[in-house]
């Protein structure tokens, strides 16, 4: 029978890196929060028509710019209950200012329920459902308020959560492909070649960024569809955001072209692919994960600056940028100001990714000695 | 105290408290320097000798402590210096370290720095332990660089550590040591890195360099062929605790203990027509945090005693005035 | 069959150097330097010299895991004889990777650190693609029981293992694909002691188990005369002189040999050494001296060795670079 230590050690030994850098991340507890925080996003962003009561599109009514719903823990009696209330509102003039107001309608009481049935939706676009986390039996609940169409603001920043996320991945995928290409055929056979494409890095390296997209973007012509839009950003992200990539993978590359285990693979037969793919990249692929995650944010703030400047993504597709946008005016900051929460989430998502990121850059190199 | 002795190493156990545990680097070892002589300290890796050269010198890291012993310098025969029990940022210690006790590293490149010539590295040196002026400083350096034998000196002092090459840098190494006129020198492996030719000039070097100065040598390395030619007294040192001790001839022609015999015979003698095999020593070196109970060589001698060795630190068994061993088996074998 | 399973002729490796804006070559370190010699088909032959001997990249080279500028190299496998191994092209030279393999010096960097002892140790057969898995497996469970290594450590990653069971796996790497022709490139240099002799009896075992010829490249003169039949000596990509173990150590005829073998410290405190002090250090690689290279450090030298290169003449079996080979009578260091 192994003892205890024996086993642990046994572990230890026979862990690949991928388990190590699990354990040595986990310690980090800012990173472990980071990554619910992030896990949290993916599920909102995966389900969006359960999380959020009512669609992206739908409408209120007439209740425009209209506060939070008040929410209550009071029972019929006035005492204390576990089971939320939601007032309604009413419109108003105000007798001093004249002004047209929300007011709390107490008359307009109702209980706040869970997993109720609601709209119809269709999940992934082929599933169908219509059970919603929370909502009322009549009548709106806004937990966020509503926007200048009357929309809910709290569905339509849960949707929007999709768009952003999907954004980020799918152009720092694009960006992780071709920084891969370049900057691994350029590390590996160095020569002309990687002259080449190092002159040609620093060439789009040089171009300020902020002009270049909103040239880009201001090119891409008017008629284009919002989907299409949507495809173009991520394309354009991907494309500018590659350099970092490739000049951290060649740099990789050239560190450990000369290594005596990379001597050995090449007197073992190896063919180059295999060499490039089965020894050279899993020797550094964490610390690339570790570069990606924290380009994340980039490519976020990237896309939410390029929509809040009306550059990138257009309505009826949402996203954080795009409602950030409706925000951008004197009146929100003064009567509606809770036009302004979906920033809170994508506070939450950049701080996320960079503790994230944190975490994963000391946990990378699992052979250190270091803690 | 004995007038030849010039350091005295009682009991010394430093410890290292790490992360994962309690490394016991040195678990309790004593050995002299007598002045003018040059003593040996050979073993493998994890046998603690950079450590002890490091203890003396003070310069261990953050994470050891002396646990217990002493380091006794006797540069006052009736008065010794407690190097042991010194606080770090003592002026006393600041003038026994690189002044009286110099050391030589194993790898001159990395212990220059790259960002000064060696003769700034030297009048640096000078200076702080030696009221010269800067001017006469570098005289003095340059004087240095030509005993040890480097050529052009008054061109090398300007040069960086990288324009030289490894014979020179090691020989520039001694002259910063030698510099300052100590009295004991510590050299960490000091030719594992030259070549052949390059060590046997270094290594004439050295003991030319005892003589002029009158200076005892602590003589660390792995190389049994290096420590015959070079220490009058040796220390056999496994897993942090002295086997054996004794003069060179004792040690090479009357092993006692198991590890120094078996070490012995595991080195390729030139000429021994032994086409066969080199007697290896069983299992390999346990890890740091694997140290045997009792006898540290325990788990690899082939002449354990079950329940004995593995269990009782062996007591010390002297052979003669100046030979001693760590081992249940030659205790045994008295009676 | 050929006796010789290895035939070098004029082999070389130039390593230009270039400096300016333009990258111009402006000279040129002559890492080998035309260099020839033969080895027998079940032989261990030393190489030994210092640094910059060229003893390493001649390692590599001859495995073509560096290139050479000029010269041939010729194998005479078991099954194809006259390989001529520099005209092979990319596909069919890592077919040959199976006849011949390399054990490195370095424990820590020639072992990838995320790849299972199992993985590294079937490389070359895998890479190779013409066993199946199960046979794969079997014979990396052989070579690991002939090396040593327990079943279990086949699972284990290298940073489970200590220096000398490293040094282990990359043996067992080199021998998995049953090479005919081994390089051991300073395989025991960064061992411990105790270790070093494990580690060369295991090499010995196995050439006789599975019939290898080895070139054994080291610096210490002691592991070479007990491991080699022959030794060649280098000295700045120069073979200076070659001969028989004992006919090496017992009758050096070149200057440079005879101060190496004088350096060697012997471990026997009642004999000192009485070292041949060679003056200078190793002359810079990119100025070479005219003439013989050894000339400004040699206490033989003549006007002649200032401004002719000797060539490597035979007497018997024993190859000299020297003029002076005949008149000269140097020290006898040991005796057998």
């Amino acid at each position: 029978m192994k003892t205890q230590d024996e086993n642990a050690k046994l572990k230890y030994y026979t862990a690949s890196q991928w388990q190590l850098i699990w354990w040595r991340f986990r310690k980090h507890r800012l990173s472990i929060v980071g990554m619910t925080i992030l896990s949290i996003f993916i599920i909102f962003a995966l389900f969006p028509e359960f999380f959020a009561p009512y669609s992206a599109t739908e409408r209120n009514g007439e209740s425009i710019l209209c506060p939070p719903s008040k929410i209550v823990f009071k029972n019929a009696e006035g005492g204390f209950s576990l089971a939320p209330k939601v007032y309604g509102f009413k419109r108003e003039r105000n007798k001093e200012t004249l002004k047209m107001e929300y007011v709390v309608d107490e008359s307009n009481i109702q209980p706040l329920k869970f997993f109720v049935k609601g709209e119809k939706y269709k999940l992934f676009g082929f599933l169908p459902g219509s059970i919603h986390l929370y909502g009322v039996d009549n009548g709106f609940v806004h937990l966020w308020g509503t926007d200048t169409m009357a929309r809910d603001i709290f569905s339509r920043t849960i949707f929007a959560t999709r768009s952003s996320l999907s954004i980020g991945i799918l152009g720092l995928a694009i960006a992780f492909i071709i920084g891969l290409l370049i900057g691994g055929v350029s590390g590996y056979f160095g020569g002309w070649v990687d002259n080449f494409f190092q002159r040609l890095t620093e060439f789009i390296r040089s171009i300020p960024t902020y002009p270049l997209w909103m040239g880009v973007a201001a090119a891409m012509p008017r008629e284009w569809g919002p989907k299409t839009v949507y495809f173009m950003m991520t394309i354009i992200l991907g494309f500018i955001g590659w350099t970092t990539l490739a000049r951290r993978i060649r740099s990789q590359i050239i560190s450990i072209r000369d290594a005596d285990f990379i001597v050995a693979a090449k007197l073992c037969g190896a063919s180059d692919m295999r060499i490039i793919f089965k020894h050279m990249i899993p020797t550094f692929i964490s610390y690339v994960i570790v570069d990606l995650t924290i380009s994340f944010p980039n490519m976020i703030l990237s896309e939410t600056s390029l929509s809040f400047l009306g550059l990138g993504l257009r309505p009826p597709v949402t996203s954080w940028g795009v409602l950030l946008r409706s925000a951008q005016n004197l009146n929100s900051i003064v009567n509606s100001p809770w036009m302004f929460i979906p920033a809170i989430f994508v506070i939450l998502a950049v701080l996320s990714f960079s503790f994230v990121g944190d975490g994963l850059r000391d946990a990378a190199d699992p052979y250190s000695e270091k803690s | 105290m004995d007038k030849k002795t010039l350091l005295e190493v009682k009991d010394l156990s430093i410890y290292f408290n790490l992360r994962e545990g309690v490394l016991k680097a040195i678990d309790g070892i004593s050995f002299n320097v007598d002045r003018n002589s040059t003593v040996g300290i050979v073993g493998e890796s994890g046998s603690g000798k950079s450590v002890t050269a490091q203890a003396i010198m003070r310069i261990l890291p953050e994470t050891a402590e002396i646990k217990s012993g002493e380091i006794n310098y006797y540069k006052d025969p009736e008065n010794p210096i407690k190097i042991h029990e010194l606080p770090d940022k003592s002026p006393v210690l600041s003038s026994i370290r690189g002044k009286e006790i110099s050391m030589i590293f194993q790898e001159p490149m990395s212990a220059f720095s790259p960002l000064h010539t060696i003769g700034h590295q030297m009048i640096e040196c000078l200076r702080l332990h030696t009221p010269m002026t800067k001017q006469e400083a570098r005289e003095r350096a340059i004087e240095m660089l030509a005993k040890v034998g480097i050529s052009n000196p008054e061109k090398r002092v300007d040069q960086y550590s990288f324009e030289l090459s490894g014979g020179m840098r090691q020989r520039a190494m001694i002259a910063i040591a030698l510099s300052t006129n100590p009295s004991i020198v510590i050299a960490d492996e000091p030719t594992t890195s030259l070549d052949v030719t390059i060590q046997a000039q270094i290594l004439k070097l050295m003991k030319d360099m005892q003589e002029e100065f009158n200076m005892s040598i602590i003589f660390i390395t792995h190389n049994l062929g290096v420590i015959a030619q070079m220490a009058d007294m040796i220390q056999v040192m496994y897993l942090g605790k002295i086997m054996e001790s004794g003069t060179a001839e004792e040690i090479f022609y009357e092993p006692r203990h198991p590890y120094t015999i078996n070490l012995l015979k595991a080195i390729p003698k030139i000429g021994s027509n032994a086409s066969g095999r080199l007697e290896a020593i069983p299992g390999q070196i346990p890890g740091p945090f694997d140290i045997p109970k009792g006898c540290k060589f325990c788990t690899r001698c082939p002449s354990a005693i079950k329940g004995l060795c593995d269990v009782r630190t062996p007591e010390l068994k002297m052979f003669s005035e100046t030979h001693s061993v760590s081992c249940w088996k030659c205790l045994e074998q008295e009676k | 069959m050929e006796d010789n399973i290895l035939t070098v002729k004029n082999l070389s490796k130039e390593f230009p150097i270039y400096k300016g804006l333009l990258r111009k070559k402006t000279a040129v370190v002559k890492a080998v330097n035309d260099v020839s010699f033969e080895i027998r088909r079940g032989e261990t032959l030393g190489l030994v010299g210092e640094s910059g001997s060229g003893k390493t990249t001649l390692g590599r080279l001859i495995l073509r895991a560096i290139e050479p500028t000029s010269g041939e190299i010729t194998f005479n496998f078991a099954d194809e004889t006259n390989v001529d191994f520099l005209k092979l092209k990319k596909k069919q030279l890592n077919k040959m990777r199976t006849k011949v393999q390399m054990v490195f010096q370095d424990p820590y960097s020639s072992l990838n650190p995320r790849m299972t002892v199992r993985d590294i140790i079937a490389e070359t057969l895998v890479a190779n693609k013409t066993m199946s898995r199960n046979e794969i497996d079997t014979r990396v469970r052989e070579i690991a029981d002939l090396c040593k290594l327990n079943l279990e450590h086949l699972r284990r990653f290298p940073h489970a293992f200590s220096g000398g069971q490293r040094q282990r796996i990359g043996i067992a790497r080199a021998l998995a694909v049953n090479p005919e022709f081994v390089v051991c490139d300073e395989s025991v240099s960064a061992l411990d002691v105790s270790v070093q002799a494990e580690i060369i009896n295991l090499f010995k075992e196995l050439q006789v188990i599975k019939d290898i010829t080895y070139l054994f490249i080291a610096h210490d003169l002691s592991i070479v005369e007990h491991i080699s039949d022959r030794i060649i000596v280098m000295y700045l990509g120069q073979i200076v002189e070659e001969a028989d173990k004992k006919t090496l150590f017992e009758n050096p005829m070149h200057p440079y040999t005879e101060a190496l073998m004088s350096a060697i410290p012997e471990p026997d405190p009642l004999r000192k050494m009485a070292p041949i002090f060679l003056e200078g250090e190793i002359p810079n690689p990119m100025n070479l001296p005219t003439g013989c290279y050894f000339h400004p450090r040699c206490h033989y030298a003549t006007e002649r060795c200032k401004k002719e290169m000797p060539c490597l003449r035979c007497f018997g079996n024993h190859k000299v670079a020297c003029h002076r080979a005949e008149e000269l009578h140097l020290k006898q260091y040991i005796k057998y």
